[in-house]
């Protein structure tokens, strides 16, 4: 039994973010998360930092969150966003007339679009069709969903908050109109834990409704399904959105050594409804090769899937509002809980403070949200960097410095023990040290959990080559637990396969059989754990 | 038209060069023609035959389970005696180039790998036959200092798991040989520094002088790569111990010893080997193919060579090495764009478990018991072509660890047909 003032359920961006508001104001709060940080749509998505441009003309509350949540972001999670900039790009068949209107509520949001010539636009992003018409840049970023919420989770628990991964609540417990606590299973050893509680933040996003109906509420939520590309390149420096009433695959989003396109958009036919299929991405290919003309030549890495949790009050998909909403359960009959879901990630950060406000009520809490001044991690010290200097590879210092911010130095302090600290990773620069520092993370409890704190098998490998570098380095947790380390890659490969199969054509096949050469035919991965030979 | 040669086989794999030494071998000259340098460089040096049945391991004779095979398998075309003399000469053609392979009698062996797992081999060197592993009581593992993909704890700890703390392990740790590098050192630097006067000196001195009281020394492979038996018949007068090398991810050192010890065998033999010739298209003739044609270009303008010959064997792998080429909507083999049939959609090329029998895996050309390929009635589409290794059709060789056994195989039993 552990008691605590709130349990928050789900460890996306909005979950964590709350849990680091709480904290921040001293509220003492666990988060529980069904399974790996951001494991739903906080990973699931373009991770585009909006301006707010794609929403000015039909949602300008949205877009003037947007645009305000996009400045605070890049002054309090620097580590997490690159300062790409976008594109608005109208071809040849889009409305001359969207033009105007687009503009005019670009103004009204308070968001700067800047005319940049056709010729221009083209040397900047040599890529784009030569049939553009129009080009306006906007300030868009690129922004990595999952360093967020990792960050997010370091700073909760530097202010007293925590995190357990891989747990998820069965039940939520309530007597006489009046929340209690709920109930959890460790999905690792299977222990059910009882959790005292005197309030229930339901931060579950897609899940929110499968949540709330646990305690006999309900919330007016349709997750609505987005699939979306990754390429195996940068073919585009900035983000290129499509200047037209948004619609699907007119996003493509550069991040690290990759380039997303997304999206599209259709009823979810459940929260973890994150298959992607061919026919989803050939239809993504052929809207965006009026962009990017070259697009079916470029090599698909694979396809993801996720979920928005969209307030249904105002229609579905597309249609939908992108403006959050909090539900305070005492409305309806129970005391103690609220639920919040819809908004963007760009606005995770507003809904959290939105949320915490009305927590921090029910405790007569008066202290103020300090969350839109204070950077979630620090920057290294410029001392800590000249000590990295000695241990990393100094070509990764910088990508190093953005995943881990000012704990730089728990890195250079595991890398100072080890005889060598050798890249792992080098699609993404990632060393020994580093992911011997994600695995003694408590929240780590598979290679999964590597990858996305570390963006290790990310890139153009995709885990063939270093992931089983990767599992010699994290000894550690095979001492404890049933797992051993053919088991933690099998899993690896399982989670990547969802994503490759439905693009398993072209150079992904021929990639898929060296895979398959290496992994089963020369290591016996495949091979069962008790066979005597 | 002139003719090139006898034969023109296609591919520098292992089926492809096993082919060209077979075919040269009756006396006709062939040509080998190949775009890279092929599977051997990259795999492992292990003849797998049949590792797994339906998913069931195989420990016994695993030429007495081919029966057990679907009829369309290679091995069911091919016919289980073909298979067994297909290892016998290649055991006999490694041999003349110095490259001693070794099996035991009736039974598959172990091979004992860098992450700590085990898989069931028919055909290796002494090198890499742990099936010693159970017996050993007194186990050393080397570590080399900065050498990549072969970490010592991870296969202590796991066979420390799987042996239940029943064996002393210890480790040694020797420094590189070469100091500070720029580079990662490889498996393979060392099997080339081994080599050496010098670098075989390292070898006694630094590992094997002080590893006497061990059963076995287990090492990455680093014993040599032109030279292997010879290194490692020494070092048998030298210590008592067992010394066994693990199998590792590219670059395949133990693939390489194959590659080279084949290219020596054929510099003796008539075969002209042309490299960085991709194959574009052949000129086929009333059921009969008069020519290939290779195709490059040099300011935008495409050089065709043709090659004229009786015959040809095509050994152009899978998917990887360009033998099958998939789309989105189908999957054809390009040099005689022949449609492999029934390929279905994207996503019904593969199922959820990753591990599961993709029919992706199994896709490839279609043939008779001649290995020439047939239409959906069964009728042969061309006379004088022939199919072999990873091309083929109805064979999954990382599930079954079938690989190089099919590709041996299938390359003598062509050859043999030609012959």
């Amino acid at each position: 039994m552990i008691s605590i003032d709130v349990i928050i359920i789900g460890g996306g961006v909005t979950g964590m973010g709350i849990l680091r508001d709480l904290s921040m104001r001293g509220i003492k709060a666990i988060l529980l998360e069904q399974g790996g940080l951001a494991h739903g749509t906080s990973s699931r998505f373009h991770g585009l930092l909006h301006s707010g441009a794609r929403y000015s003309v039909n949602d300008p509350e949205s877009a003037k969150e947007c645009i305000e949540e996009n400045f605070i972001l890049r002054k309090i999670a620097a580590q997490s966003i690159e300062l790409t900039e976008g594109f608005f790009v109208a071809t040849k068949t889009d409305d001359p007339n969207f033009t105007a209107k687009w503009l005019e509520a670009n103004k009204i949001a308070g968001i700067d679009a800047i005319e940049i010539g056709r010729k221009k636009a083209l040397e900047l992003e040599p890529n784009l069709s030569p049939n553009i018409a129009q080009v306006y840049s906007v300030p868009d970023s690129s922004v990595d969903g999952f360093r967020l919420v990792w960050h997010n989770a370091i700073s909760s628990r530097q202010n007293g908050g925590k995190v357990l991964t891989y747990h998820e609540v069965v039940s939520i417990n309530h007597n006489n109109g009046t929340v209690t606590g709920v109930t959890a299973i460790n999905k690792v050893n299977g222990e059910t834990i009882e959790f005292n509680c005197n309030y229930i933040v339901n931060a579950s996003g897609s899940w929110a409704k499968e949540i709330a109906n646990m305690a006999k509420q309900d919330v007016n939520i349709l997750p609505d399904r987005g699939t979306l590309i990754v390429f195996n390149h940068r073919f585009t420096t900035r983000i290129i959105n499509r200047l037209h009433p948004s619609s699907d695959g007119d996003i493509f989003v550069p991040h690290g050594s990759i380039t997303i396109l997304g999206t599209t958009s259709a009823p979810a036919k459940s929260p973890s409804d994150n298959e992607p299929t061919t026919e989803e991405i050939k239809y993504l290919l052929d809207i965006g090769k009026d962009v990017f003309p070259d697009v079916n030549n470029y090599r698909i890495l694979r396809a993801f899937a996720g979920t928005r949790p969209l307030f249904a009050d105002k229609g579905s998909g597309r249609k939908a509002s992108r403006n959050f909403h909090i539900v305070d359960h005492n409305e309806f009959g129970l005391k103690g809980m609220l639920s919040i879901f819809g908004g963007k990630l760009t606005t995770y950060r507003l809904m959290a403070e939105k949320a915490t406000d009305v927590v921090a009520k029910y405790f007569n809490n008066t202290k103020k949200c300090e969350t839109a001044t204070t950077p979630i991690l620090q920057s290294p010290t410029k001392n800590s960097v000249a000590d990295a200097k000695k241990y990393l590879n100094p070509n990764a210092i910088k990508l190093v410095s953005d995943r881990v911010g000012s704990e730089l130095h728990n890195v250079v302090k595991v890398a100072k023990d080890l005889p060598s600290n050798d890249i792992i990773c080098e699609c993404e620069m990632v060393s020994l040290a580093e992911i011997k520092y994600a695995a003694n993370d408590p929240t780590t409890h598979y290679l999964n959990d590597i990858r996305l704190r570390t963006r290790l098998g990310m890139g153009t490998c995709q885990g063939t080559f270093c992931s089983l570098r990767a599992i010699a380095a994290l000894e550690d947790l095979y001492s404890n637990e049933k797992m051993q380390p053919r088991d933690h890659v099998r899993l690896f490969l399982q989670e990547r396969w969802k994503g490759v199969r439905p693009a398993l054509f072209g150079v992904q096949l021929k990639e898929t059989e060296l895979s398959r050469a290496i992994y089963l035919a020369t290591l016996n991965f495949d091979g069962g754990s008790d066979e005597k030979i | 038209m002139k003719k090139s040669s006898d034969v023109v086989v296609v591919g520098k794999g292992l089926a492809g060069l096993f082919a060209a030494i077979t075919v040269a071998k009756k006396n006709k000259s062939v040509t080998l023609l190949s775009e890279g340098i092929g599977s051997l460089a990259i795999g492992g040096g292990a003849i797998d035959i049949l590792g797994y049945v339906n998913s069931k391991l195989i420990i016994n004779n695993p030429f007495n389970h081919i029966s057990e095979l679907g009829n369309k398998h290679p091995y069911k075309l091919i016919g289980k005696e073909t298979v067994l003399e297909a290892v016998d000469y290649f055991k006999e053609i490694t041999a003349e180039a110095g490259l001693n392979f070794v099996n035991h009698t009736d039974k598959n062996k172990t091979i004992f790998t860098v992450i700590g797992t085990k898989k069931p081999s028919f055909l290796s060197t002494e090198s890499a036959d742990a099936s010693v592993l159970n017996t050993s009581s007194n186990i050393l593992l080397v570590e080399i200092d900065g050498i990549k993909d072969y970490d010592v704890t991870l296969i202590k700890n796991q066979l420390e798991r799987d042996y239940k703390d029943s064996k002393i392990i210890d480790v040694i740790k020797v420094a590189s040989p070469f100091g500070a590098t720029y580079r990662n050192v490889s498996s393979l630097d060392i099997a080339r520094y081994v080599e050496s006067e010098e670098g075989y000196k390292w070898l006694i001195d630094k590992i094997l002088s002080v590893s006497m009281k061990y059963d076995l020394i287990l090492l990455p492979p680093i014993l040599g790569v032109e030279h292997h038996t010879k290194i490692y018949d020494q070092i048998k007068q030298f210590t008592k111990s067992h010394v066994i090398e693990m199998a590792t991810i590219p670059p395949g050192v133990t693939g390489l010893r194959i590659y080279y010890a084949l290219l020596k065998i054929i510099s003796t033999l008539p075969i002209t080997v042309i490299d960085n010739a991709k194959v574009v298209s052949a000129d086929v003739q009333n059921n009969k193919c008069i020519s290939i044609n290779t195709g490059f270009k040099v300011n935008k303008k495409e050089i065709i060579n043709t090659y004229f010959a009786d015959n040809f064997i095509i050994a152009t792998g899978g998917f990887l090495g360009g033998g099958l080429i998939a789309t989105d909507k189908n999957i054809i083999e390009p040099i005689f764009k022949l449609d492999i049939k029934d390929a279905p959609s994207v996503i019904e090329r593969s199922e959820k478990n990753v591990f599961a029998d993709h029919f992706f895996a199994t896709a490839g050309v279609e043939v008779n018991e001649k290995l020439k390929a047939v239409d959906n009635s069964g009728h042969e589409i061309m006379s004088n072509v022939y199919f072999a290794g990873k091309i083929l059709a109805h064979y999954n060789f990382p599930r079954e660890k079938s690989g190089y056994g099919v590709a041996l195989s299938s390359a003598y039993h062509v050859a043999k047909i030609i012959g």
